[in-house]
């Protein structure tokens, strides 16, 4: 277990320098540099150079390059000429609301999606599992930013129930007592987490239903089924404990899917995460904080594929023994 | 006229789904395309699918003579955030432009753009995974080692980082930057295919009869790793164009006033509340060309597969 954890972490380790490695040369062939582009402003010419110094751009090739990577290591992210302020204090205030909307979309829509697959798998055939397979598909090729257009097109102006924008109600927030405030926040993430839901549950459902109905095929479920067993007890006991396994790879190979529909739902919802400031950094030209953007999610894609791993291992005996 | 214009396309479109349906049942010699098309016919999803593909392609072809407006005329400020209408079917946007010839002319340059982004990433990834697969070895573990790496980057959010570096993008560079990071799934898949493949007799007996190893890639594992690199290919296709949209919604795709399918949607969004039908008819058409490219992907997934049961 020790030797699986630490073999998957220096992978994790070098997919990122790789990612670093990629961003340091989009960097490098971008034209200007991250601190050629001020937009309106006007900065002192000796602002700028101080940045350049600071960040290595006035030296060789290789030498900036050992600069990023050193500066990455000790979490030092860039400078962002938008927000006037280190990437990384920026990430530190976006970050959690971004981890807060995923999390809550992985849950909701893994839970969602497998009760989706098992319905399927069970009554496979009938116009229930067509239907469902149906609607499933129709919402997965939706785009995600228009998906989330139309929710609050619908439940925030048309049927005015939930919040369109924010994480609260900004004017009311302050009276509110600590369970009101926590009643409006989940208001406000409603729409969001739908948005996700909706997008990534059918890419679940049908992993699950493939997934039970290769285990429906084996020898024991027929066993079970002739001693007598009920056919709810065998889709519970015997078929999905064995399909459910898969099912955590797919958690890992689902993040870029979902983190890169954060990014779009975030954007509409002005739902104040990583997304939203890397869309709003692109207006701005921000090259430090959209390069960071690239380098965060990806370590956060890294950090749930190794847990997914380890998930795997605690729940298989099989793999945990080799 | 426009309606005698609408007849001749809905002509086209019925000629076209018969002449295919003519090839899938006919009598005749049995070729492969005829065998996979008869089973791709058996399924209805699919069918509908492949003739909704056939309608947006005919429709998007002839847009300038079957849009009822000129797409980037701005017809009058009093008409501006019209709602749909006779006249105006999908209404107008806000700076008083027909959006019903808008989508007509954005689905064009969002299919063409999809179509050749896609180009550009199944030969790539298929070069690629055909090289690491074929090789083998130490440069096949370091090239699929970079493909894990950049498969670990949310697609969008590498595409927004190119985006902004290098904005403003001309839709050249867009198809190239699209085509360029959408190849990482195609490589692989090629690359599990060619491992297996070249362990088969048939490469054996090809390199005992001296054949050498770029004529062995060209006759026998390329034309192998066909099926599923279409299959690849179609779904491929949905994704780009959601990717394309998005980044034209994020204003770094194709600049205004090129129409869009994305840039419509983005032009809408402000006024969402008061003329929902902007952002609204350019979505639908996108969710359609979307779910048709999947539902077809799926279709022949199912035809081309060989250890299906012939019916």
């Amino acid at each position: 277990m020790r030797r699986l954890l630490a073999g998957r972490l220096l992978q994790g380790l070098a997919v990122l320098w790789v990612v670093a490695t990629l961003t340091f040369v989009l960097l490098h062939i971008a034209p200007g540099d991250p601190y050629s582009y001020q937009g309106d402003r006007r900065v002192a010419p000796e602002v700028v150079a101080h940045w350049r110094h600071v960040y290595c751009l006035d030296r060789p090739l290789a030498a900036q390059y050992a600069c990023y990577l050193g500066s990455l290591a000790r979490g030092d992210l860039g400078f962002s000429i938008s927000q006037s302020r280190p990437v990384r204090e920026i990430l530190v205030d976006y970050v959690p609301r971004t981890l807060e909307l995923m999390s809550l979309g992985l849950i909701l829509s893994f839970a969602v999606g497998i009760a989706l697959g098992v319905l399927e798998a069970r009554h496979r055939g009938t116009f229930a599992d067509w239907g469902s397979r149906g609607i499933a598909l129709f919402f997965y090729s939706m785009p995600d930013f228009w998906l989330a257009l139309m929710l609050a097109l619908v439940f925030a102006y048309w049927l005015p129930i939930f919040p369109i924008s924010g994480i609260e109600n900004v004017i009311a927030a302050p009276t509110y007592s600590g369970w009101q405030r926590l009643a409006d926040h989940l208001r406000h993430l409603v729409l969001p987490v739908t948005a996700l839901v909706l997008m990534t549950c059918a890419a679940i459902a049908r992993f699950q239903r493939a997934a039970m109905l290769d285990v429906i095929r084996l020898e024991f479920v027929v066993a079970a089924r002739a001693k007598g067993v009920s056919e709810s007890a065998i889709t519970r006991h015997h078929v999905l404990r064995n399909a459910l396994l898969p099912i955590i790879t797919l958690a890992g190979l689902m993040l870029p899917m979902l983190l890169g529909g954060a990014v779009l739902v975030e954007l509409v919802f002005s739902w104040p995460g990583m997304g939203f400031i890397t869309a709003m950094a692109v207006g701005s030209r921000d090259y430090a904080l959209v390069t960071s953007s690239v380098l965060v999610t990806s370590a956060l894609v890294v950090a749930g594929t190794i847990a997914a791993d380890l998930l795997y291992a605690l729940a298989d005996p099989r793999v945990r023994a080799k | 006229m426009l309606a005698i214009r609408w007849l001749c396309a809905a002509a086209l479109i019925a000629a076209l789904c018969a002449a295919l349906r003519r090839f899938a049942h006919g009598s005749g010699r049995t070729s492969r395309a005829r065998v996979v098309l008869a089973r791709y016919a058996s399924h209805p999803s699919a069918v509908i699918a492949l003739v909704a593909l056939i309608v947006l392609y005919v429709v998007s072809a002839f847009s300038p003579w079957l849009a009822t407006h000129d797409p980037i005329e701005i017809l009058a400020q009093a008409l501006a955030n019209h709602p749909p209408s006779r006249e105006l079917l999908f209404g107008t946007d806000f700076a008083g432009r027909d959006v019903f010839s808008r989508v007509l002319y954005g689905t064009r340059i969002s299919l063409s753009v999809a179509l050749l982004a896609t180009s550009i990433s199944v030969v790539l990834g298929t070069a690629y995974g055909a090289t690491a697969g074929f090789i083998g070895g130490t440069l096949d573990t370091v090239m699929m080692r970079l493909v894990d790496a950049f498969l670990s980057i949310p697609r969008i959010v590498l595409l927004i980082a190119i985006g902004t570096l290098w904005a403003p993008l001309s839709i050249t560079s867009l198809i190239l930057i699209l085509g360029l990071t959408a190849w990482f799934g195609t490589s692989r898949l090629v690359r599990a295919e060619v491992l297996s493949l070249k362990e088969r007799e048939m490469v054996a007996a090809a390199r005992a009869l001296g054949a050498r190893d770029l004529a062995i890639v060209r006759r026998h594992l390329l034309p192998n790793v066909l099926s599923p690199v279409i299959v690849a290919a179609t779904l491929g296709v949905a994704g780009v164009i959601v990717n394309e949209a998005a980044l034209s919604f994020l204003g770094i795709g194709i600049p205004d006033p090129t129409p869009s399918l994305g840039n419509i949607i983005h032009d809408g969004t402000p006024y969402l509340a008061t003329a929902w039908w902007v952002a609204l008819f350019p979505g639908i058409v996108l969710v359609i060309t979307a779910l048709a490219c999947n539902l077809a992907g799926d279709g022949l997934r199912d035809a081309m597969d060989p250890r299906q049961v012939d019916r």
